[in-house]
């Protein structure tokens, strides 16, 4: 791409401290996300994603532990450039990338509203964080989001709790509490699974709808791949931490080149074909605590009896098209094999 | 929606198919065995059970008035020796002391009896046959870990009348410990008929076992204890006491437990796996065995045991305010009351050594219920 | 989709239905208790009568007759139904908060406690208190901490909270006291003062001894407290919306105060009759070792005495506190928390 990247993620691992031990969550995790790109992040629950997106704001928990190799170089509105890996935790450069560079939204608004404060006053109190306003001016702005995101009555909404309002709208009360402080980034980490089909739509919709509007990248987060072609440019195929495929989401859908991706569009149920059979992925997700050695995927791929490498080797992503990488020894050996 | 769970696979890993199908107990037992003060709480309180079930055969002496010493009244610990100012030797062995009370040093006064100028020597026997009692109250004995020929020894001193306080010790744990034990299976009792019944009935019967567990709840329980404990007509035998406290300690303690295991059955009645057990047909009575049991119980037992300590603390505290048990009968409180009623602590500090061993005992129940908690409930950190 | 659009007002009066019934549910109680103590001492052997008269002629060789018990029995009322005295009694404290005669000391109830409660009653708000100051800052900076020792210091209180009760620590308290101190530990008030009437100097002299009851009487409520915020406290700030609100790049104790602390609080306060409750709970103990003159030690001796109307009297006063205190909750919980003032109740 030709444009400067808006966030280069490179080498990035995080460990959390247990009391099984230590337990590698992400692990050389390197992608970049350029300027009003949506990048999909798709994999199983503990496959990293929801904690990769965390740690690009630093919203780890206490015991978990970023690696000192990774880096997080993410180039500001007023075109500096900061490695947020290294942002001192109290930094105010920290502070103005949350929420100010980068937003988040998330599975649950119900639990990321706190329900003692109306929906206005915690939008306000982000709007004034990174927004050199007054009360009634934040308010105003408030309620213009609000609006913005197709909410009814956002005079009266504003001074609503979370609890009143239906999944639907909780959701795009969410949406407006992020966009409202205008960030270059939205980190949207499954916003449209607790709800409905229809809703779920909708929001989409609107996500792409306001994407237009404000021109930000978004990242976003889903376990469906069949929710992630419909919204993203580009996806991160990511399986135990680690990176398993990336490319354009229409090439990856039509032609994956990683087991595991294959793995997963099979997994898809299709309407043109009811009667074929899902095919699940063998295997359960290995304990965190007994990382398969090799390529993580290992234990559960179907041609790696064949391949004695899988069990010993990390894969490194490889092109197979100038886009389009995948992690696997298979497709190393056939690119080597065409080339030669 | 796509479907990304994924099937068990042929060949599962060993021990990773252990790790989910471990049973209720084995995780319980496995994250209880990780936490090593409630172990430790374990342990000392098996000590403490095995004071209470063996008392008589660790006390030298019967702690009351037939095993007096009257010539060491309010006597300190004596120590057991090695060396004295005559030299060492390899038997242990206690100085034969007399303690009394100087009107005129408003003290006691203490003295080590000499023979032939040397400090008289008492050696200690171990196994010594003194005072008949039934072990367990089965078997006929009438040997006591330790004791002297002649003369007495007394570890933890004397109280004002030269009764061997580590022989009360001794006595007084197994009643502290026996009537909180009695207290809380009485409250249990009553509190699984009452609870049960409104958890599993509900409707007014609910509604009217509610309202009084409130009322009795509002009002706080030693107010209660002490309209409770007067009734006791003063000339009431010890075992009708021990057996009236044990009564009051039931009786009052109940409602708390009986609200919590109403809503417990009341919430797990409503859980989504007793649903679905019910949905796929299986009985009111499997659903009971098999799945509401299990909970159940490992949430009786820590409940129980988290209960413990506070009964023990309660009577003790009746006890101390001469509310509770009353001499002769030996118990913590009563030996601490005694302590109290002393004007001059500072000169008998050793009638604190009952306090020792309370604060141990509730210590160790209380690390021992947590450990018990958690490893049944992992996620509910606050005691309440 | 189900948009709750009733008016703040419509919920309200959810809300105020619920206080309603709560107070009428709280009056049945007090009854239920007054009703349940003359009761109790009904069901005691003998009444005050009989005792009266064995504490008068007990080692005088002096025989009581029957015709004697009878005598005093009327002359205090005694000899009437049970229901008609109970009734009495209530209709007297319903119009005149009058508690009737108390038949020891010769003096009526009202006269018996007023001091005493005022003792009972700052002893326990100031215990009260004194945890809540202690606790609640203290918990909430231990559980933003990272971990490590302030964690291992507050399992430790708590412990030593229930192994090292009150009156424990009361029993410590005298042997310190008489090895190491040489304080006026005893007495709530100098013997000057006891019959005086109250005076700056009175009030003075109340608090340069109430310190130490204060402090031991606080002890295990604190201890217990900390435990309590500062697990709530950890529980809370591992909550999706302390995550959003530090998305938001809202962070420090501004963060922690408007939303972990406000949310751990809140169990603490709709317990704070429970916590009454436990301290009067606690109190009569403690002051029977620190020779306080309080309610506890007076309720006692009602009770040893067959003194229907002090015991009676006493305990609604103390009930009606801890009611009060339920009360108080209810309306902070209702103040701190939209979902209860909206739906009414918790």
């Amino acid at each position: 791409m030709a444009t400067d990247p808006l966030l280069t993620v490179s080498n990035l691992s995080v460990r959390f401290h247990t009391d099984e031990g230590l337990v590698t969550a992400v692990d050389d995790l390197s992608f970049a996300l350029q300027p009003g790109q949506t990048l999909g992040i798709v994999g199983e629950s503990g496959s990293g994603k929801s904690v990769s997106t965390k740690a690009l704001m630093r919203l780890l928990p206490d015991y978990a532990e970023l690696d000192a190799n990774s880096h997080i170089v993410y180039q500001t509105k007023k075109g500096a450039y900061v490695d947020i890996a290294r942002l001192d935790a109290r930094s105010k450069a920290l502070k103005q990338v949350r929420g100010g560079e980068i937003a988040m939204i998330f599975q649950e608004p119900s639990a990321a509203f706190s329900p003692l404060y109306t929906i206005g006053n915690q939008m306000i109190e982000g709007i004034r964080l990174h927004r050199d306003v007054s009360r009634d001016q934040a308010r105003k702005l408030a309620i213009e989001m609000l609006d913005r995101v197709g909410m009814t009555n956002p005079e009266l909404r504003v001074d609503q709790y979370a609890f009143q309002l239906s999944g639907g709208m909780r959701q795009r009360a969410m949406i407006a509490s992020a966009l409202v402080m205008r960030p270059a980034v939205l980190i949207a980490d499954e916003p449209t699974t607790a709800l409905d089909v229809t809703i779920q739509a909708q929001i989409l919709d609107l996500l792409k709808e306001l994407q237009q509007d404000f021109g930000m990248a978004i990242i976003f987060i889903s376990h469906d791949l069949a929710v992630i072609s419909q919204i993203a440019d580009d996806v991160l195929v990511m399986y135990l931490g680690k990176e398993m495929e990336t490319g354009p989401v229409r090439r990856i859908i039509r032609h994956p080149q990683h087991p595991y991706t294959q793995g997963l569009i099979n997994a898809i149920p299709r309407l043109e074909e009811l009667d074929r059979p899902l095919l699940p992925i063998p295997g359960d997700i290995p304990s965190p605590l007994e990382r398969p050695t090799g390529c993580v995927f290992h234990t559960r791929c179907p041609h790696a009896a064949d391949h004695p490498r899988c069990h010993t080797d990390v894969p490194i992503p490889a092109q197979t098209q100038p886009d389009h990488l995948a992690a696997c020894h298979l497709l190393t050996e056939k690119v080597l094999e065409e080339t030669v | 929606m796509t479907d990304m769970t994924m099937t068990h696979s042929a060949q599962p890993k060993a021990r990773q198919e252990n790790y989910y199908t471990a049973s209720q107990w084995q995780l319980f037992w496995s994250r209880f065995k990780r936490n090593r003060l409630a172990a430790l709480g374990g342990a000392v309180l098996s000590l403490f059970i095995f004071i209470a079930l063996f008392a008589e055969f660790l006390a030298p002496y019967s702690g009351q008035a037939d095993t007096r010493n009257p010539d060491y009244t309010a006597g300190p610990p004596q120590l057991i020796r090695f060396c004295d100012s005559a030299g060492c030797q390899l038997w242990p062995f206690v100085h034969d002391m007399t303690s009394s009370y100087s009107v005129l040093e408003k003290s006691y006064q203490v003295e080590v009896l000499e023979e032939n100028g040397q400090p008289l020597r008492r050696p200690l026997q171990f196994f010594y046959p003194a005072g008949e009692y039934k072990l367990l109250g089965l078997i006929p004995s009438d040997r006591h870990l330790f004791g002297v020929e002649q003369g007495f020894v007394h570890l933890f001193g004397t109280d004002s009348n030269g009764l061997d306080l580590f022989s009360r010790v001794m006595y007084a744990t197994r009643t502290s410990l026996s009537i909180a034990f009695l207290g809380v299976m009485l409250s249990f009792i009553l509190s699984l008929f009452f609870g049960g019944v409104a958890g599993y009935i509900g409707g007014w019967v609910d509604t009217a076992i509610q309202a009084f567990t409130d009322l009795v709840r509002v009002i706080p329980p030693i107010p209660l204890y002490m309209a409770l404990t007067a009734m006791f007509p003063r000339d009431w035998s010890n075992t009708q006491v021990y057996f009236a406290m044990t009564l009051v300690l039931g009786l009052v303690n109940w409602p708390t437990l009986a609200r919590r295991i109403r809503s417990y059955l009341l919430a797990s009645r409503e859980e989504e796996y007793v649903q679905a057990a019910r949905l796929a047909g299986a009985s009111g009575w499997r659903i009971v065995v098999r799945h509401l049991l299990p909970g159940f119980a490992s949430y009786i037992i820590v409940e129980l045991v988290i209960n413990f300590p506070y009964r023990i603390l309660d009577e003790t505290a009746l006890s101390i305010v001469g509310l509770g048990l009353r001499r002769p009968t030996m118990s913590w409180g009563v030996l601490l009351q005694e302590m109290t009623t002393v004007q001059a602590i500072q000169l008998t500090p050793w009638f604190f050594i009952p306090l020792i061993f309370f604060v141990v005992a509730v210590l160790s129940f209380t690390l021992l219920g947590d450990g018990l908690r958690d490893a049944a409930d992992p996620y509910s950190g606050i005691r309440r | 989709m189900i948009l709750s659009t009733a008016s703040s007002s419509q919920a309200n009066a959810a809300f105020w239905r619920f206080l309603a019934t709560r107070l009428l549910v709280s009056l049945l109680t007090l009854l239920a208790v007054s009703f349940m103590i003359y009761g109790l001492i009904e069901l005691m052997p003998g009444d005050y009568a009989e005792r009266e008269l064995f504490r008068k002629y007990s080692g005088t060789g002096v025989t009581i007759t029957q015709a004697e018990i009878d005598r005093v029995r009327a002359d205090l009322g005694l000899d009437r139904p049970f229901l008609v005295r109970y009734g009495e009694w209530l209709w007297n404290v319903v119009t005149r908060l009058d508690f009737g005669p108390a038949f020891r000391v010769e003096t009526s109830v009202n006269a018996l406690i007023g001091d005493k409660f005022f003792y009972t009653f700052v002893l326990v708000v100031g215990a009260m208190l004194i945890s809540y100051i202690v606790a609640i800052p203290v918990g909430i900076w231990v559980a933003s901490r990272k971990s490590g020792i302030g964690d291992g210091v507050v399992t430790l209180l708590s412990y030593l909270g229930l192994a090292l009760p009150n009156f424990a620590i009361a029993l410590v308290l005298l042997m310190l006291n008489a090895f190491v101190f040489d304080l006026d530990v005893t007495g709530l008030v100098s013997q000057e003062f006891r019959d005086a009437p109250w005076s700056m100097a009175k009030f003075l002299d109340f608090l340069g001894h109430a310190y130490i009851p204060l402090l031991v009487l606080g002890w295990s409520t604190t201890a217990f407290q900390l435990q309590t915020m500062r697990g709530l406290m950890k529980d809370e700030m591992g909550k999706l919306y302390v995550t959003a609100a530090q998305a938001r790049g809202f962070s420090g104790w501004p963060m922690l105060i408007k939303y972990p602390a406000r949310h751990a609080v809140m169990p603490i306060v709709s317990t704070i009759g429970f916590d009454f409750s436990r301290s009067f709970n606690e109190l009569p103990i403690v002051a029977s070792i620190l020779v306080l003159g309080e309610l506890g030690q007076e309720l006692l001796l009602a009770f040893l005495d067959a003194d229907q109307n002090t015991a009676a009297g006493i305990l609604v006063c103390i009930t009606s506190v801890i009611i009060a205190a339920n009360f108080l909750s209810d309306l902070l919980v209702a103040a701190l928390d939209p979902r209860v003032r909206m739906r009414g109740g918790r």
